[in-house]
């Protein structure tokens, strides 16, 4: 066991320049690349045209037919592929590993005063510091089409400043807009210290920002005149809020249901900033307050699921409850799901946030915002257009136009379609790759058919590879059926056993976690969560502070 | 099926219609209780546009405005609950002794499906409070029961006087000391938050009024909990605190009157009729408990003739519920109080119209039928005051909100998509004192 | 009246007179012997309502009717305009057994651990409890005390609202309590999830049917061995319920936990009560077919958030109305005297005044097979009764005197002496 995971440890400790001998495609040959022949949407709202693009240093410099293309450039045809703009995010933690959930909070002597790194408000921070190009949700994102990410801190209240990167796999982050904006949440503190409630919350918003723009006038005064003046304090918080305050920043609100949203709306009448609200899910009643305050809305694209039939009751009055609730229910579903096409119609214009959303159902949520009626082309607007204006980079992202960064995707059909998949991703003018996988899709196919919604028998052993920097590590781990449940163990080399915690299973998506002993580090807690198909599970394994990485594994043994 | 598909069509329709849309609607022959102007037998009531616009005999309403035959049936002002905490997302922030910026206001949950319930029992304002684990909490919100709206700006009762919670004796002294070891842990402690709080804020203002008028250059460093407790010493926020013991209650008395404050009603106050005398001379309103009691320590001293005492000293008296609960029968409770002290009927429904709505600064509003006042009103099938009493219609501001003869069993306003039939809650009986929502839950388990 | 106002007013005098050591007493003394109350409305509940005389000789009521011939020693009270109730039984209370909420060392209705089924809560009612007589003056003279919480909290018994012991409060039924595993949360701070509740309760229905195996198995073994089996309290406790002999209370609220329990008594042939049964209304006809009595209530609460508003207000008159016999209780402690007002809220909400009446006086008495003793004005029951100036559900009306065992019963309480002591406080202001 120790052996085990201190190979993993030292590994993902390693110098980052093992990260670059990875991906993209080994040697670098040239600065350009010729996209030949493709179907190129040049940008939302207009039709696919037989084209190639140009891109030569990052930039697209040429993009039509009879192209004048210089002799080193390196050529993709693309006769079958259709050219899109890479989408943008919006906003996300993209490139943010989760924080170790075992942390421990510090006892806090009077919960009435934590302190403002306590109370979840470090708006002077930036997430730059806490940028890791290399975390597994940065390959996903590209796999799903984005080269853009304005990744904001994960945090409570106001853990910091956003910064705007692309999704190339550098040692260091290419940043395009370094710490672009503010993040913020309605989230209380954590463990009991104030603010611990959503009222509370609402006045240290109220007071913070009175006080910064206080701070700001004193700062101003001393600035033009200092004789006589006491000297303004130190006061990073309040300082980091000023370009808030002064309206120059924008301020990105997480405000989920209606009454989150309502919040928040209704506070930015107090506290008057340029508001965006982040990761709606039930924006629609708010509609009145969404015009007025003249923003864009970042709709979220965790949708909820279909309704699955629960068991029925067996008395006349109680399935009446039953229809009654299930009617309600669907009806709430599709209220849900159809969030964008309700913006669209009221001309409130949108964006999506991913922070609930897994990027690999972000196509599979996006086909249900479209079979619901939305147009794609207004789904494609939101996903490159829209963000690169609310983000203030639309001279240089969200359409395919010359002396733009060269941020293409190359895909098999049209996009938002049946089979549609992304084959390459260009990230100004780097060319990643993705697997085909219709193998699976088969696979997945049958099981689709039979309906078979039941969870997946996980039980036997399986053999696993963790895909660590540089390297890739085996482990095994042993699952076994105790009623409903499942119990678990991680197996070393020398047949030593570690208990899984936090088994879950939901569908085919399995969930466990293990703490393992460090020799210099304590301990580490480690998450899994895989997609289980059959005798095969994928999925991605994070590590404490370290990041994700991506893990397979076979099914070797399955019990008697 | 049929029936059920029907009947959420026709809630869809209620729910569309803008809460703070004002109604028009004709009430005949009914028996009024006016509670300012005696009982009115046969005589009719019109509400126009949200306001109570005549009430005489054979009233005419214009063409298309909705009647109600209210013949045989009594028709009283909508009930006012001066205490509860229904309809709001968070009640406790029990972190520090002094929260006086927090405002439940921020907070407004129009989901809350007690306040359907509440209108069921006639209920059309309640008063929703901040918790009592603080000496000073948060402010509190006047809400108008216009259930059926999503939108929480709806709910407030506009133009409402600011009021805010404090808190004397067990709460605060067993979250702040006993729970995190910071005074007050004692009565004695308890008084001096007051103290300190009102001297801090006085000194804030001056210093504030310094700046203003120039004679500093530099803005003192903003504190909203600061400006809040300044706007208490200034008469702009109402003080309801929760209070038991006689002791305790004239501490308060004797701190406001050193500062000033003149606004002032104790909550529960299940001892105020030992210092009866006292209130009534200082002018606090006391809101009270029908008959809970033997909850605490500090309630085991109580009767349930608590009411009627305070009432027969002159003291303004209310009766609330502080309960989901409570909330829909207050009619029963204010009841009580001719069982336990003989009070007139009409004394008795004071307690929870007139004199409740006196409390929260909104008797230019609410609490009784008068021309020119809200169109709130409740229509019951008995005299209020009966056992027998079924309200059958309520209505705010010339809304029907609540319809017996149309009531849906599933009365949610949203369902969550992820949502399962809602699991059953094993009452307890014995979990009064709602005022501690928030705090028992993660501090201690209740009982 | 006139006797009645006299000796309030003597009693008054007195308080007023008698120095500190009398006002340490609680209230003051009950009387005993012959008493006429004479010209009242007599609501017997098993025989209708007539004007006439009662007559009580020490613990018995030895005369009712029209044409009562007075003896001699009698002492009268005339109770024209007023009507005689029997006295009410609250069949589900922790009277006796708590004393303040929030301080847990008055609290004695529950043990540590999930399995004591030993535990009696005869044993821990306090006679002297300030809660007793608030209770009692309101015309509720009899309870069934419960321990709570546990899967077998213990054993209940049902004691009159008078004495000063325990044995002397007894009322002659007592039964083995079982809180059947809920799939409802505990509170509101109860955060486990849906699939949670039901993993919990799964695993305390398991744990039930093993202490049930084992508690038959002891109980065969006793009979097999005269009585020489190694100690064993818990078992012991509940040898004659699991052999049929004692009544089962089976405590369950939610539809699918009443379903759940009827399941469970039918296979297991108890002898049971239902208790709680919040919400029997879903069900009715399947419980009346299982021919189970129900002890329900309380009627003031909260139905599940989908539920209708007036869901349990109605739910003792739907299942009275499906044929099920339907006993109200409160569930409380300090408010036992609201017992009224809850069989009054069902009375408004579809029962009726009558099966009202009956679901707090005979009904609970038959299902603790006491209905020869209380339950109604009867010649030969105990004198458990009272007098009122009306309608006993009507909010307003006064209870004059109430008489357990045939005491006539001072109409005092902590309440009503603070009211006396505080109307006109004396010093006032200054």
């Amino acid at each position: 066991m120790r052996k085990l995971c201190l190979s993993i440890f030292m590994l993902i400790c390693m110098p980052l320049y093992y990260l670059s001998a990875q991906e993209p495609e080994d040697i670098k040959l040239s600065n350009s690349i010729l996209i030949e022949n493709a179907m190129v949407v040049v940008k939302a709202g207009t039709a696919a045209k037989k084209s190639s693009i140009l891109i030569e240093d990052g930039v697209i410099t040429q993009i039509g037919t009879n192209l004048n293309v210089p002799g080193d450039a390196i050529v993709l045809k693309a006769d079958s592929l259709y050219a899109y703009p890479a989408f943008i995010d919006a906003c996300s933690h993209t490139a943010i590993p989760k924080k170790d959930k075992d942390e421990k909070q510090k006892e806090v002597k009077d919960p009435g005063n934590p302190g403002y790194a306590r109370a979840g408000i470090t708006p002077q921070k930036s997430v730059s510091h806490n940028l890791a190009l290399n975390d597994n949700s940065v390959k996903e994102m590209r796999k799903a089409g984005f080269a853009i990410s304005h990744a904001v801190p994960r945090g409570r209240m106001l853990p910091g400043k956003g910064s705007i990167i692309l999704l190339n796999d550098d040692d260091k982050a290419s940043y395009i807009l370094q710490d672009f904006s503010q993040y913020g949440s309605l989230l209380s503190a954590k463990g009991r210290v104030y603010p611990s409630t959503i009222i509370a919350v609402m006045s240290k918003y109220r007071d913070l920002i009175q006080q910064s723009k206080n701070a700001y006038k004193h700062e101003q005064d001393y600035l033009s005149n200092p004789i006589g003046l006491k000297r303004p304090g130190y006061a990073p918080e309040l300082q980091a809020l000023y370009p808030v305050v002064n309206q120059s920043q924008l301020l990105f609100m997480q405000a989920e249901k209606t009454l989150d949203i309502s919040r928040a709306l209704t506070l930015n009448k107090d506290i008057n900033t340029k508001m965006i609200i982040v990761e709606a899910k039930q924006a629609w009643p708010n509609l009145t307050a969404l015009k007025s305050n003249n923003a864009p809305i970042l709709l979220s694209l965790d949708l909820p699921e279909d309704v699955k039939e629960e068991k029925k009751d067996s008395t006349a009055e109680v399935s009446l409850d039953y229809e009654n609730m299930m009617s309600r229910k669907k009806q709430s579903i599709l209220d849900y799901q159809n969030q964008a096409k309700f913006m669209h119609d009221n001309n409130i214009a949108f964006s999506f946030s991913y922070f609930d959303t897994k990027p690999k159902d972000i196509h599979k949520n996006l086909n249900k915002i479209i079979e619901n009626g939305l147009d794609k082309q207004v789904i494609l607007e939101a996903l490159t257009l829209t963000p690169a204006k609310m983000l203030g980079i639309d001279q240089v992202a969200g359409s395919l136009e010359k002396g733009k960064l060269g941020n293409v995707i190359l895909s098999n059909k049209e996009l938002f379609t049946e089979d549609s998949q992304i084959e390459f991703l260009i990230v100004e003018g780097t060319k990643y790759a993705f697997e085909k996988k219709e193998k699976k899709k088969k696979k997945k196919k049958k099981s689709e058919d039979g309906e078979s919604t039941e969870a997946a028998n996980i039980a036997g052993q399986w053999s696993v590879i963790v895909e660590v920097p540089g390297d890739e590590q085996e482990a095994e781990f042993k699952f076994s059926k105790d009623g409903d449940d499942y119990t678990g163990v991680l197996i070393d080399d020398e047949g030593e056993e570690t208990p899984l915690e936090s088994i879950s299973l939901d569908g085919n998506n399995l969930s466990f976690s293990f703490t393992v002993p460090m020799d210099q580090a304590g301990e580490v807690t480690m998450d899994a969560e895989v997609e289980i198909d059959g005798d095969d599970m994928e999925g991605s394994l994070s590590v404490g502070t370290f990041g994700s990485f991506k893990m397979t594994g076979t099914r070797t043994g399955k019990p008697k | 099926m049929n029936k059920y598909i029907l009947s959420i069509a026709l809630l869809c329709m209620a729910f569309f219609m803008k809460a703070q849309d004002k109604g028009s609607v004709l009430i005949k022959n009914g028996t009024l209780i006016t509670i300012t102007d005696g009982i009115k037998e046969n005589t009719d009531i019109l509400i126009k546009d949200g306001k109570i616009k005549k009430i005489g005999k054979s009233l005419k309403a214009g063409s298309g405005t909705k009647e109600i035959d209210a013949q045989g049936q009594y028709v009283m002002p909508g009930i006012v609950d001066a205490h509860s905490h229904i309809g709001i997302s968070a009640v406790n922030e029990a972190t520090a002794p002094v929260t006086a910026e927090v405002w439940v206001g921020d907070a407004i949950n129009p989901f809350d499906v007690s306040l359907y319930r509440a209108l069921a029992g006639g209920v059309t304002v309640s008063h929703a409070m901040h918790g009592s684990a603080n000496a000073i909490g948060g402010q509190c919100e006047t809400l108008k029961h216009r259930y059926g709206t999503m939108d929480p700006e709806d709910m407030r009762m506009e133009d409402a006087p600011r009021t805010i919670k404090f808190a004397l004796g067990e709460n605060p002294m067993r979250v702040h000391g006993e729970g995190n070891n910071i005074s007050p842990s004692t009565r004695m402690g308890v008084e001096q938050v007051f103290r300190k709080a009102f001297s801090e804020a006085r000194e804030y203002r001056n210093q504030w009024n310094e700046y203003k008028a120039g004679k500093t250059k530099v803005a003192p460093t903003y504190n909203l909990r600061m400006e809040t407790v300044a706007d208490i010493l200034d008469g702009k926020i109402i003080i309801h605190c929760h209070s038991y013991r006689a002791d305790e209650i004239l501490m308060l008395m004797n701190v406001c009157e050193e500062f000033g404050v003149k606004k002032l009603v104790f909550q529960h106050v299940n001892e105020g009729f030992k210092v009866a005398p006292e209130l009534a001379a200082w002018g606090a309103g006391a809101s009270v408990f029908s008959d809970w009691w033997a909850y605490k320590f500090e309630v085991y001293y109580s009767t349930a003739y608590n009411a009627a005492i305070l009432t027969k000293n002159g003291v303004l008296t209310s009766i609330n519920s502080d309960s989901g609960e409570l909330i829909r029968h207050l009619y029963h409770e204010a009841a009580k109080s001719q069982k336990y002290g003989g009070l007139t009927d009409e004394e008795a429904l004071k307690l929870i119209t007139l004199n409740p709505a006196k409390q929260l600064g909104i008797d230019d509003r609410v609490g009784s039928l008068e021309e020119g006042k809200d169109g709130d009103v409740v229509i019951f099938n008995k005299h209020p005051l009966s056992i027998y009493a079924i309200p059958q219609l309520t209505i705010v501001d010339g809304i029907v909100r609540f319809d017996r003869a149309n009531d849906q069993k599933d009365m949610r306003v949203d369902i969550d998509p992820e949502a399962s039939i809602p699991s059953y809650m094993e009452w307890n009986a014995h979990d009064h004192d709602k005022c501690m929502q928030g705090v028992f839950e993660t501090l201690f388990h209740e009982h | 009246m006139k006797l009645i106002l006299n000796i309030k007013s003597i009693l008054c005098v007195l308080l007023l007179t008698l120095s500190i050591s009398s006002k340490a007493q609680l209230v003051g003394k009950a009387e005993k012997g012959t008493f006429a109350l004479e010209n009242a409305r007599i609501h017997t509940v098993t025989n209708g309502t007539i004007t006439g005389t009662v007559i009580i000789t020490d613990d018995k009521i030895t005369a009712v009717g029209t044409d009562v011939t007075i003896p001699r020693n009698a002492i009268r009270i005339d109770c024209s305009g007023k009507s005689i109730y029997p006295g009410f039984i609250d069949s589900g209370t922790t009277l006796g057994l708590n004393e303040i909420g929030a301080v847990s060392l008055t609290q004695d209705a529950s043990e540590i651990g999930n399995f004591t089924p030993h535990m009696k809560a005869l044993t821990a009612v306090n006679p002297n409890s300030v809660l007793i007589p608030v209770t009692r003056v309101s015309g509720v003279t009899t309870v069934l005390t419960v321990p709570q919480w546990n899967l077998f909290p213990g054993t209940a018994s049902l004691i009159d609202l008078w004495g000063y012991t325990p044995e002397q409060m007894f009322a002659n039924f007592d039964a083995l309590v079982l809180n059947f595993p809920s799939t409802g949360r505990r509170g509101r701070w109860d955060r486990r999830s849906d699939e949670d509740i039901k993993k919990d309760a799964e695993k305390a229905l398991k744990k039930l049917n093993d202490y049930w195996e084992k508690a038959t198995q002891y109980a065969n073994m006793y009979d097999k061995a005269n009585g020489k089996v190694m100690y064993n309290p818990e078992l012991e406790s509940m040898r004659s319920a699991v052999q049929g002999k004692t009544k089962l209370m089976v405590n369950c609220n939610a539809k699918d936990d009443i379903i759940a329990a009827i399941k469970w008594i039918e296979k297991n042939k108890v002898d049971a009560i239902l208790t709680g049964v919040n919400e029997g209304h879903m069900i009715a006809d399947s419980i009346a077919a299982s021919g189970l009595p129900v002890i329900t209530g309380p009627v003031l609460t909260i139905p599940r958030s989908n539920g209708a508003y007036d869901a349990a207000y109605a739910n003792a008159g739907i299942l009275q109305k499906a044929g099920v016999k339907v006993a109200i209780r409160t569930n409380e402690n300090e408010n036992v005297r609201n017992l009224l007002y809850h069989a009054g809220f069902a009375a408004a909400y579809g029962m009726g005044t009558e099966e009202a009446l009956k679901a707090i006086t005979i009904v609970p008495a038959e299902i603790f097979g006491v209905d020869q003793e209380v339950g109604s004005i009867e010649v030969g029951k105990r004198a458990n009764l009272f007098i009122a100036d009306g309608d006993p559900f009507e909010t307003k009306t006064n209870i004059i005197q109430v008489f357990i065992n045939g005491w006539k019963i001072p109409m005092e309480s902590r309440h009503t002496l603070l009211y006396d002591e505080f109307l006109e406080r004396n010093p006032g202001l200054k």
